[in-house]
């Protein structure tokens, strides 16, 4: 078996924006995505299965469900996962991701993410980054006056899906918020749900993401430790393959 | 070492740490949420580092974990075996939103051995 992305239900799209949200630095694109998905009380539309995932799967409302899932409206699609995407399922995921996009005519995907600072603590409200891929969304990120990533790397599950929506032709946005690397950061959430209300000219709250944040960094403390046994993996497979002429 | 709250293990949970080494020290910061800053303590030995922090807000979570158990947290408990030797009375903390910083000066002190 191969990546399956499996719908449930019938949804129809109108040119939907796609919205993917990954554990990550900070779990800064779970965190949003899990805030978007209630606040405009998205329903599931669907999920992904896959013999490269870890053999678990969660429970909600006494059902069992895949932990990468679906949610979505006719102008909106978000891509979720509760837990961390092993190195060996990333391009695969993205590929089968973008082109699942493509055929449901998404106008445009918007990632969201962490950028690892080390001094997250001294800074009050974090500032977001963005990467675009064409002319367009260059323009779209200088009308809102976001930043850009002029230079850098991006590690992981958000940097193939960005590359190869790139490749495909899908106009896409990453944003990534300074965020704590190695604890979760609603607050750095909140910074890239602001952004993605500035972009897309939408009212999502924000205050209730911020009120709870305490409670959401008590519960999310094992997607996190797991994300980072994740992270630690993927960097010690980069770090053998470095070229030796850069060590 | 005194203890002051008498912790149920099964109450208790382990925060989240991070650990940097510089030249001088050793910084360890641990995510604490739910915990206010005068019920931490944390106790050093030249080696170890115990952390233990009561925790005073939403403590108790009617879904947790893969299999939505009830559970309730008091406290948070961590110990941690220090790469090198510290100078134990110079340790600095800091507790800011949620966040402490421990900065741990290595000790570097070298005591030169005279030959008989």
């Amino acid at each position: 078996m191969s990546l399956k992305i499996i719908e449930t239900g019938k949804s129809k799209f109108n040119n939907p924006v796609a919205i993917t949200g990954f554990p990550d630095v900070g779990l800064v694109g779970s965190i949003a995505v899990s805030h978007i998905v209630s606040a405009m009380n998205l329903k599931e539309i669907g999920y992904i299965e896959s013999d490269k995932m870890p053999p678990i799967i969660v429970v909600h409302d006494k059902r069992p469900k895949s932990p990468m899932r679906l949610y979505g409206n006719n102008e909106f699609i978000v891509a979720i996962s509760e837990i961390p995407i092993p190195h060996t399922m990333v391009y695969e995921l993205s590929h089968a991701l973008v082109d699942w996009f493509i055929s449901k005519d998404v106008k445009m995907t918007i990632l969201l993410g962490g950028l690892a600072v080390q001094k997250r603590m001294e800074v009050e409200e974090p500032g977001v980054y963005g990467v675009s891929t064409t002319k367009k969304t260059d323009n779209i990120l200088k009308k809102n006056k976001i930043k850009f990533f002029d230079e850098g790397y991006i590690k992981g599950q958000d940097g193939i899906t960005i590359r190869r929506c790139m490749e495909k032709g899908l106009e896409s946005i990453y944003l990534m918020a300074e965020a704590h690397s190695e604890y979760p950061d609603p607050g750095a959430a909140a910074s890239i749900v602001r952004t993605v209300n500035k972009l897309l000219n939408l009212n999502l709250d924000v205050k209730t993401l911020l009120e709870s944040e305490e409670q959401i960094r008590m519960v999310t403390r094992d997607l996190m430790r797991r994300t980072k046994q994740t992270m630690k993996k993927t960097q010690n497979i980069q770090d053998q393959e470095i070229p030796a002429m850069y060590g | 070492m005194s203890n002051i709250w008498l912790e149920n293990e099964n109450e208790c949970s382990e925060p989240l740490i991070q650990i940097n080494e510089e030249e001088d020290a050793i910084i360890i910061s641990a995510d604490l949420p739910c915990v206010n800053k005068e019920d931490i303590k944390v106790f050093c030995t030249e080696q170890t580092l115990e952390i233990h922090a009561k925790i005073s807000k939403y403590n108790r979570f009617e879904k947790w974990g893969t299999l939505n158990q009830e559970i309730t947290f008091k406290y948070f408990k961590r110990s941690i075996n220090l790469p090198t030797k510290i100078l134990k009375d110079e340790v600095k903390a800091n507790f800011k939103n949620g966040i402490l910083i421990l900065r741990l000066p290595k000790n570097t002190l070298k005591t030169q051995i005279y030959i008989e």
